[in-house]
Protein backbone atom coordinates (compact mmCIF):
# COMPACT_ATOMS: atom_id res chain seq x y z
CA UNK A 1 0.00 0.00 0.00
CA UNK A 2 1.16 3.39 -0.91
CA UNK A 3 1.12 6.33 2.18
CA UNK A 4 -1.19 7.90 -0.04
CA UNK A 5 -3.27 5.16 0.15
CA UNK A 6 -3.13 4.90 3.43
CA UNK A 7 -3.49 8.20 4.15
CA UNK A 8 -6.95 8.01 2.29
CA UNK A 9 -7.98 5.01 4.28
CA UNK A 10 -7.61 6.58 7.21
CA UNK A 11 -9.59 9.76 6.02
CA UNK A 12 -12.23 6.73 5.03
CA UNK A 13 -12.37 4.93 7.95
CA UNK A 14 -12.55 7.99 9.97
CA UNK A 15 -15.25 9.73 9.16
CA UNK A 16 -16.94 6.82 6.69
CA UNK A 17 -16.99 9.14 3.67
CA UNK A 18 -15.95 7.52 -0.24
CA UNK A 19 -13.21 8.67 -1.80
CA UNK A 20 -15.00 11.08 -3.94
CA UNK A 21 -15.14 13.38 -0.95
CA UNK A 22 -11.53 13.27 0.45
CA UNK A 23 -10.21 16.21 -1.56
CA UNK A 24 -13.22 18.74 -0.19
CA UNK A 25 -13.05 16.89 3.49
CA UNK A 26 -12.07 19.33 6.37
CA UNK A 27 -13.14 19.99 10.27
CA UNK A 28 -17.00 20.53 10.22
CA UNK A 29 -17.76 19.09 6.72
CA UNK A 30 -19.09 15.92 8.04
CA UNK A 31 -20.48 15.44 11.36
CA UNK A 32 -17.82 12.78 12.54
CA UNK A 33 -15.03 15.27 12.01
CA UNK A 34 -15.44 16.76 15.23
CA UNK A 35 -12.82 17.18 18.32
CA UNK A 36 -13.70 13.63 19.01
CA UNK A 37 -13.25 12.90 15.26
CA UNK A 38 -10.03 15.00 15.13
CA UNK A 39 -8.34 12.93 18.37
CA UNK A 40 -9.40 9.76 16.77
CA UNK A 41 -8.29 11.32 12.83
CA UNK A 42 -4.78 11.67 14.39
CA UNK A 43 -4.40 8.78 16.42
CA UNK A 44 -5.26 6.71 13.26
CA UNK A 45 -2.42 8.87 11.45
CA UNK A 46 0.16 8.00 14.14
CA UNK A 47 -0.71 4.29 13.64
CA UNK A 48 -0.47 4.08 9.98
CA UNK A 49 2.33 5.70 9.57
CA UNK A 50 4.43 5.25 13.03
CA UNK A 51 4.67 9.07 13.96
CA UNK A 52 4.03 11.10 17.09
CA UNK A 53 2.57 14.10 16.24
CA UNK A 54 3.15 17.14 18.51
CA UNK A 55 1.35 19.07 20.58
CA UNK A 56 1.52 22.38 18.61
CA UNK A 57 0.77 20.36 15.16
CA UNK A 58 -2.66 18.56 15.89
CA UNK A 59 -4.88 21.18 15.59
CA UNK A 60 -3.41 22.23 11.68
CA UNK A 61 -4.52 18.91 10.49
CA UNK A 62 -8.13 20.87 9.52
CA UNK A 63 -8.61 19.79 6.09
CA UNK A 64 -7.37 16.63 3.95
CA UNK A 65 -5.12 18.63 2.18
CA UNK A 66 -3.96 20.14 5.18
CA UNK A 67 -2.68 17.46 6.61
CA UNK A 68 -0.49 15.95 3.79
CA UNK A 69 1.43 19.47 4.87
CA UNK A 70 1.83 18.68 8.19
CA UNK A 71 2.54 14.93 7.84
CA UNK A 72 5.52 16.02 5.24
CA UNK A 73 7.37 17.74 8.76
CA UNK A 74 7.60 14.24 10.07
CA UNK A 75 8.99 12.57 6.83
CA UNK A 76 5.93 10.91 5.74
CA UNK A 77 5.31 12.36 1.72
CA UNK A 78 1.85 11.89 -0.16
CA UNK B 1 2.00 34.05 34.92
CA UNK B 2 0.83 34.23 38.78
CA UNK B 3 3.31 32.37 40.36
CA UNK B 4 2.98 31.50 44.28
CA UNK B 5 4.92 30.29 47.08
CA UNK B 6 3.21 28.52 50.43
CA UNK B 7 5.28 27.42 53.21
CA UNK B 8 5.05 25.48 56.73
CA UNK B 9 1.58 23.99 54.96
CA UNK B 10 1.16 19.97 54.64
CA UNK B 11 -1.19 17.71 52.96
CA UNK B 12 -1.99 14.76 55.53
CA UNK B 13 -4.88 13.39 54.26
CA UNK B 14 -6.68 11.86 51.77
CA UNK B 15 -10.54 10.79 51.14
CA UNK B 16 -13.37 10.12 48.37
CA UNK B 17 -16.87 9.22 47.94
CA UNK B 18 -18.62 8.08 44.64
CA UNK B 19 -21.95 7.41 43.77
CA UNK B 20 -23.09 3.64 43.93
CA UNK B 21 -24.31 3.84 40.25
CA UNK B 22 -22.29 3.27 37.59
CA UNK B 23 -23.26 4.40 33.72
CA UNK B 24 -21.47 2.58 31.13
CA UNK B 25 -20.58 4.39 28.10
CA UNK B 26 -21.20 1.68 26.09
CA UNK B 27 -24.26 0.90 27.16
CA UNK B 28 -25.52 4.34 26.54
CA UNK B 29 -28.30 5.40 24.04
CA UNK B 30 -27.06 8.16 22.51
CA UNK B 31 -24.75 6.17 20.09
CA UNK B 32 -25.52 5.68 16.14
CA UNK B 33 -23.64 2.50 16.28
CA UNK B 34 -21.40 0.70 18.63
CA UNK B 35 -18.41 1.87 16.51
CA UNK B 36 -19.66 5.44 17.32
CA UNK B 37 -19.49 4.29 21.05
CA UNK B 38 -16.03 2.35 20.54
CA UNK B 39 -14.64 5.59 18.76
CA UNK B 40 -15.55 7.53 21.45
CA UNK B 41 -14.54 5.54 24.61
CA UNK B 42 -11.19 4.53 22.96
CA UNK B 43 -10.04 8.22 22.74
CA UNK B 44 -11.16 9.72 25.78
CA UNK B 45 -10.18 6.35 27.64
CA UNK B 46 -13.50 6.93 29.88
CA UNK B 47 -15.52 3.82 29.88
CA UNK B 48 -17.81 4.54 32.74
CA UNK B 49 -18.74 7.19 35.63
CA UNK B 50 -20.60 7.27 38.71
CA UNK B 51 -23.85 8.93 38.28
CA UNK B 52 -25.59 10.55 41.71
CA UNK B 53 -29.45 9.08 42.13
CA UNK B 54 -32.21 12.01 42.03
CA UNK B 55 -31.90 14.23 45.09
CA UNK B 56 -28.50 13.78 46.29
CA UNK B 57 -26.10 16.29 45.75
CA UNK B 58 -22.29 17.21 45.74
CA UNK B 59 -22.49 18.39 49.49
CA UNK B 60 -24.00 14.73 50.27
CA UNK B 61 -20.96 13.05 48.58
CA UNK B 62 -18.95 15.36 50.60
CA UNK B 63 -19.84 14.46 53.77
CA UNK B 64 -19.88 10.73 53.51
CA UNK B 65 -16.01 11.34 52.64
CA UNK B 66 -15.38 13.79 55.71
CA UNK B 67 -16.85 11.33 57.98
CA UNK B 68 -14.11 8.59 57.83
CA UNK B 69 -10.80 10.90 57.06
CA UNK B 70 -11.43 12.41 60.45
CA UNK B 71 -11.96 8.87 61.74
CA UNK B 72 -8.50 7.91 60.47
CA UNK B 73 -6.48 11.28 61.00
CA UNK B 74 -8.03 11.10 64.62
CA UNK B 75 -9.47 14.98 64.41
CA UNK B 76 -11.79 15.99 66.57
CA UNK B 77 -14.33 18.45 64.76
CA UNK B 78 -13.54 21.08 67.24
CA UNK B 79 -9.91 21.51 65.77
CA UNK B 80 -10.91 22.28 62.14
CA UNK B 81 -10.89 25.56 61.89
CA UNK B 82 -10.89 25.81 57.66
CA UNK B 83 -13.59 24.69 55.22
CA UNK B 84 -13.24 25.44 51.70
CA UNK B 85 -15.54 24.10 49.43
CA UNK B 86 -15.27 23.76 45.96
CA UNK B 87 -17.63 23.29 43.92
CA UNK B 88 -19.86 25.06 40.92
CA UNK B 89 -22.94 22.52 42.11
CA UNK B 90 -23.62 24.16 44.55
CA UNK B 91 -27.19 23.33 46.84
CA UNK B 92 -29.06 26.37 46.68
CA UNK B 93 -28.78 29.90 45.32
CA UNK B 94 -28.24 31.20 48.97
CA UNK B 95 -26.46 30.35 51.75
CA UNK B 96 -23.12 29.04 50.41
CA UNK B 97 -22.74 25.14 50.72
CA UNK B 98 -19.89 25.15 52.92
CA UNK B 99 -22.47 26.89 56.22
CA UNK B 100 -24.40 23.67 55.06
CA UNK B 101 -21.76 21.87 55.33
CA UNK B 102 -20.17 23.13 58.83
CA UNK B 103 -23.72 22.88 60.63
CA UNK B 104 -23.75 18.84 58.66
CA UNK B 105 -20.17 18.04 59.68
CA UNK B 106 -20.69 19.55 63.28
CA UNK B 107 -17.50 21.93 62.87
CA UNK B 108 -17.09 24.63 65.27
CA UNK B 109 -18.87 27.78 64.68
CA UNK B 110 -15.85 29.36 65.25
CA UNK B 111 -14.48 27.48 61.96
CA UNK B 112 -14.01 30.01 58.66
CA UNK B 113 -15.84 28.64 56.13
CA UNK B 114 -16.24 29.10 52.59
CA UNK B 115 -17.57 28.38 48.86
CA UNK B 116 -14.67 28.33 45.85
CA UNK B 117 -17.06 28.05 42.59
CA UNK B 118 -14.23 26.91 40.26
CA UNK B 119 -14.08 23.96 38.12
CA UNK B 120 -11.44 21.37 36.82
CA UNK B 121 -8.47 23.44 38.11
CA UNK B 122 -10.33 23.73 41.22
CA UNK B 123 -8.05 21.38 43.01
CA UNK B 124 -5.07 23.56 42.55
CA UNK B 125 -6.87 26.58 42.74
CA UNK B 126 -8.38 25.04 46.69
CA UNK B 127 -4.97 23.75 47.27
CA UNK B 128 -3.61 27.25 47.06
CA UNK B 129 -6.27 29.38 48.50
CA UNK B 130 -6.31 27.12 51.54
CA UNK B 131 -2.36 26.55 52.31
CA UNK B 132 -2.22 30.42 51.49
CA UNK B 133 -4.32 30.88 54.97
CA UNK B 134 -2.73 28.44 56.84
CA UNK B 135 0.75 29.55 56.35
CA UNK B 136 -0.04 32.53 58.69
CA UNK B 137 -0.24 30.29 61.50
CA UNK B 138 -3.50 31.36 63.05
CA UNK B 139 -5.35 28.74 61.31
CA UNK B 140 -4.01 24.91 62.12
CA UNK B 141 -6.17 22.66 60.49
CA UNK B 142 -8.28 22.75 57.23
CA UNK B 143 -10.57 20.42 55.24
CA UNK B 144 -10.47 21.19 51.58
CA UNK B 145 -13.34 19.72 49.48
CA UNK B 146 -13.61 19.36 45.92
CA UNK B 147 -17.28 18.24 44.69
CA UNK B 148 -19.45 18.39 42.10
CA UNK B 149 -22.57 16.68 40.35
CA UNK B 150 -21.72 17.21 36.83
CA UNK B 151 -24.71 14.85 35.65
CA UNK B 152 -27.11 17.50 36.82
CA UNK B 153 -26.48 20.46 34.66
CA UNK B 154 -25.48 18.61 31.54
CA UNK B 155 -28.04 16.92 29.24
CA UNK B 156 -28.55 13.19 29.37
CA UNK B 157 -29.43 13.78 25.46
CA UNK B 158 -26.11 15.37 24.34
CA UNK B 159 -24.04 13.04 23.31
CA UNK B 160 -20.92 15.09 23.46
CA UNK B 161 -21.01 15.95 27.07
CA UNK B 162 -22.77 12.56 28.82
CA UNK B 163 -20.09 10.11 27.58
CA UNK B 164 -16.93 12.28 29.19
CA UNK B 165 -18.45 13.37 32.94
CA UNK B 166 -19.29 11.71 36.02
CA UNK B 167 -20.12 12.82 40.08
CA UNK B 168 -17.77 12.85 43.16
CA UNK B 169 -16.34 14.28 45.83
CA UNK B 170 -12.89 14.00 47.51
CA UNK B 171 -11.14 15.93 50.62
CA UNK B 172 -7.80 16.76 51.32
CA UNK B 173 -6.78 17.14 54.78
CA UNK B 174 -3.84 20.16 55.28
CA UNK B 175 -2.58 21.14 58.63
CA UNK B 176 -0.04 23.90 59.44
CA UNK B 177 3.67 22.90 60.27
CA UNK B 178 6.13 25.51 61.07
CA UNK B 179 8.92 22.49 60.22
CA UNK B 180 7.44 21.25 57.46
CA UNK B 181 10.21 21.41 54.77
CA UNK B 182 9.03 21.27 51.38
CA UNK B 183 6.56 24.44 50.41
CA UNK B 184 3.61 24.40 47.74
CA UNK B 185 5.07 25.68 44.51
CA UNK B 186 1.70 27.29 42.18
CA UNK B 187 1.91 29.03 39.52
CA UNK B 188 -1.92 30.02 37.44
CA UNK B 189 -3.41 31.68 34.40
CA UNK B 190 -6.79 32.33 33.01
CA UNK B 191 -8.09 33.64 29.99
CA UNK B 192 -11.44 34.57 29.93
CA UNK B 193 -11.80 35.24 26.21
CA UNK B 194 -12.06 31.68 26.09
CA UNK B 195 -15.48 31.63 28.71
CA UNK B 196 -17.96 30.29 26.36
CA UNK B 197 -15.95 26.86 25.59
CA UNK B 198 -17.68 25.80 28.78
CA UNK B 199 -20.40 27.37 29.70
CA UNK B 200 -23.90 26.78 31.50
CA UNK B 201 -25.86 30.56 30.03
CA UNK B 202 -28.83 30.35 31.62
CA UNK B 203 -30.20 30.11 35.16
CA UNK B 204 -27.31 33.21 36.51
CA UNK B 205 -28.75 36.91 36.68
CA UNK B 206 -27.00 37.82 33.22
CA UNK B 207 -29.51 35.06 31.51
CA UNK B 208 -32.13 34.18 33.89
CA UNK B 209 -34.32 31.26 34.01
CA UNK B 210 -36.88 31.75 32.02
CA UNK B 211 -39.40 29.35 30.33
CA UNK B 212 -37.96 29.51 27.03
CA UNK B 213 -34.55 28.19 28.56
CA UNK B 214 -36.68 25.13 30.50
CA UNK B 215 -36.95 24.12 26.45
CA UNK B 216 -35.15 21.41 24.81
CA UNK B 217 -33.30 22.37 21.25
CA UNK B 218 -31.98 19.74 18.91
CA UNK B 219 -28.86 21.19 17.56
CA UNK B 220 -28.03 18.27 15.88
CA UNK B 221 -28.10 14.51 15.57
CA UNK B 222 -27.40 12.70 19.75
CA UNK B 223 -27.19 16.71 21.12
CA UNK B 224 -30.35 17.71 22.91
CA UNK B 225 -30.58 20.09 25.78
CA UNK B 226 -31.74 22.79 27.95
CA UNK B 227 -30.21 26.72 27.73
CA UNK B 228 -29.22 26.12 31.62
CA UNK B 229 -27.26 22.47 30.49
CA UNK B 230 -23.94 23.41 30.56
CA UNK B 231 -22.30 23.59 26.51
CA UNK B 232 -19.03 22.24 26.02
CA UNK B 233 -17.43 23.46 22.79
CA UNK B 234 -15.18 20.81 22.06
CA UNK B 235 -12.93 22.01 19.46
CA UNK B 236 -12.36 25.49 21.52
CA UNK B 237 -12.23 23.01 24.76
CA UNK B 238 -9.53 20.59 22.82
CA UNK B 239 -7.42 23.48 21.31
CA UNK B 240 -6.71 24.79 24.75
CA UNK B 241 -6.28 21.52 26.96
CA UNK B 242 -3.36 20.97 24.21
CA UNK B 243 -1.88 24.24 24.66
CA UNK B 244 -2.50 25.40 28.13
CA UNK B 245 -1.51 22.89 30.52
CA UNK B 246 1.61 21.75 29.08
CA UNK B 247 2.68 25.32 29.24
CA UNK B 248 1.98 25.65 32.36
CA UNK B 249 3.86 22.76 33.71
CA UNK B 250 6.57 23.62 31.83
CA UNK B 251 6.51 27.20 33.43
CA UNK B 252 6.70 25.46 36.61
CA UNK B 253 9.28 23.08 36.15
CA UNK B 254 11.49 26.04 34.41
CA UNK B 255 10.58 28.68 37.87
CA UNK B 256 10.84 26.09 40.59
CA UNK B 257 13.84 24.36 39.06
CA UNK B 258 12.41 21.15 39.32
CA UNK B 259 14.24 18.29 38.01
CA UNK B 260 11.75 16.09 36.13
CA UNK B 261 13.56 12.87 36.50
CA UNK B 262 13.10 13.13 40.38
CA UNK B 263 9.67 13.18 40.26
CA UNK B 264 7.39 10.59 41.76
CA UNK B 265 3.67 11.54 40.60
CA UNK B 266 2.45 14.03 37.86
CA UNK B 267 -1.42 13.92 38.56
CA UNK B 268 -3.35 15.55 35.87
CA UNK B 269 -7.06 17.00 35.51
CA UNK B 270 -8.89 13.77 33.97
CA UNK B 271 -10.08 15.37 30.91
CA UNK B 272 -9.41 12.85 28.46
CA UNK B 273 -6.66 10.29 27.78
CA UNK B 274 -5.74 11.74 24.72
CA UNK B 275 -5.34 15.16 25.79
CA UNK B 276 -3.32 13.81 29.10
CA UNK B 277 -0.80 11.33 27.37
CA UNK B 278 -0.20 13.80 24.59
CA UNK B 279 0.88 15.96 27.70
CA UNK B 280 2.64 13.38 29.16
CA UNK B 281 4.78 12.54 26.15
CA UNK B 282 5.45 16.38 25.74
CA UNK B 283 7.34 16.18 29.08
CA UNK B 284 8.88 12.87 28.54
CA UNK B 285 7.47 11.56 31.89
CA UNK B 286 7.26 7.84 32.32
CA UNK B 287 3.85 6.25 31.67
CA UNK B 288 3.43 4.79 35.17
CA UNK B 289 3.90 7.83 37.03
CA UNK B 290 0.93 9.61 34.99
CA UNK B 291 -2.09 7.76 37.23
CA UNK B 292 -5.28 7.83 35.41
CA UNK B 293 -8.62 7.12 36.95
CA UNK B 294 -10.74 8.29 34.06
CA UNK B 295 -11.18 5.12 32.95
CA UNK B 296 -13.89 4.50 35.94
CA UNK B 297 -14.86 7.97 36.66
CA UNK B 298 -15.03 10.17 33.94
CA UNK B 299 -14.09 13.93 34.23
CA UNK B 300 -15.30 14.72 37.96
CA UNK B 301 -13.96 18.34 37.60
CA UNK B 302 -11.42 19.81 40.62
CA UNK B 303 -12.36 16.28 41.84
CA UNK B 304 -10.32 14.24 39.45
CA UNK B 305 -6.80 15.10 41.11
CA UNK B 306 -7.58 13.98 44.35
CA UNK B 307 -9.86 10.93 43.58
CA UNK B 308 -7.09 9.60 41.20
CA UNK B 309 -5.05 10.09 44.53
CA UNK B 310 -6.81 7.97 46.69
CA UNK B 311 -7.74 4.91 44.21
CA UNK B 312 -4.74 4.67 42.07
CA UNK B 313 -1.87 5.77 44.19
CA UNK B 314 -3.18 4.97 48.24
CA UNK B 315 -0.10 2.58 48.84
CA UNK B 316 2.69 5.24 47.34
CA UNK B 317 0.86 7.93 49.63
CA UNK B 318 0.72 6.15 52.68
CA UNK B 319 3.85 4.52 52.91
CA UNK B 320 6.23 6.61 51.42
CA UNK B 321 7.31 10.22 50.47
CA UNK B 322 6.75 11.58 47.20
CA UNK B 323 7.56 14.47 45.22
CA UNK B 324 4.06 14.91 43.11
CA UNK B 325 3.13 17.73 40.49
CA UNK B 326 -0.54 18.32 39.71
CA UNK B 327 -2.26 20.34 36.81
CA UNK B 328 -5.66 21.61 36.85
CA UNK B 329 -7.41 22.87 33.76
CA UNK B 330 -10.77 23.66 32.13
CA UNK B 331 -13.70 26.30 32.86
CA UNK B 332 -13.24 29.84 32.82
CA UNK B 333 -10.71 29.15 30.98
CA UNK B 334 -8.68 28.61 33.66
CA UNK B 335 -5.76 26.48 34.52
CA UNK B 336 -3.48 26.19 37.38
CA UNK B 337 0.11 23.90 38.69
CA UNK B 338 1.50 23.22 41.21
CA UNK B 339 4.88 21.44 43.01
CA UNK B 340 3.48 19.51 46.24
CA UNK B 341 5.07 16.44 48.74
CA UNK B 342 3.42 14.06 50.53
CA UNK B 343 4.91 11.85 53.22
CA UNK B 344 3.08 8.92 54.56
CA UNK B 345 -0.22 10.83 54.67
CA UNK B 346 -3.85 8.92 55.79
CA UNK B 347 -5.31 8.12 52.75
CA UNK B 348 -9.19 6.73 53.41
CA UNK B 349 -10.61 3.93 51.06
CA UNK B 350 -13.07 5.42 48.97
CA UNK B 351 -16.45 5.34 50.27
CA UNK B 352 -19.45 4.60 47.76
CA UNK B 353 -22.97 6.36 48.92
Amino acid sequence: MTNEEKYNQVFITCFKVDAAELSSLAYGSVPAWNSVGQMVLVEELEKAFDIEVEMEDILDIRSYAQGKVVLKKYGVKI
Amino acid sequence: MASLTVPKVKIVGLSACVPRRVEENIDLPLWESPDDARKVIDSTGIERRRVVEPGTTASDLAVEAVTPLLNDLGWEKESIDLLVYVCASRDYIAPQTACILQARLGLSAGCFAFDLPMGCAGWVQGLASASSLLSHGGLKRCLLINAETNTLNRSKKDKSVRPLFGDAAAVTALEYDPECDHPFEFVFGVDGTGAEAVMAKYGGTRCPTTPEALQEKEYAPGIVRKGTDMVVNGMDVFSFAIRRPPQSLRELISLYDIDIEKIDWLFLHQANRFIDEKIRRSLKIPAEKVPYSLDDFGNVSGVSIPLTMVTRCAGALTERENQCLGCGFGVGLTWGSVRFWTNRIICSPMVEY
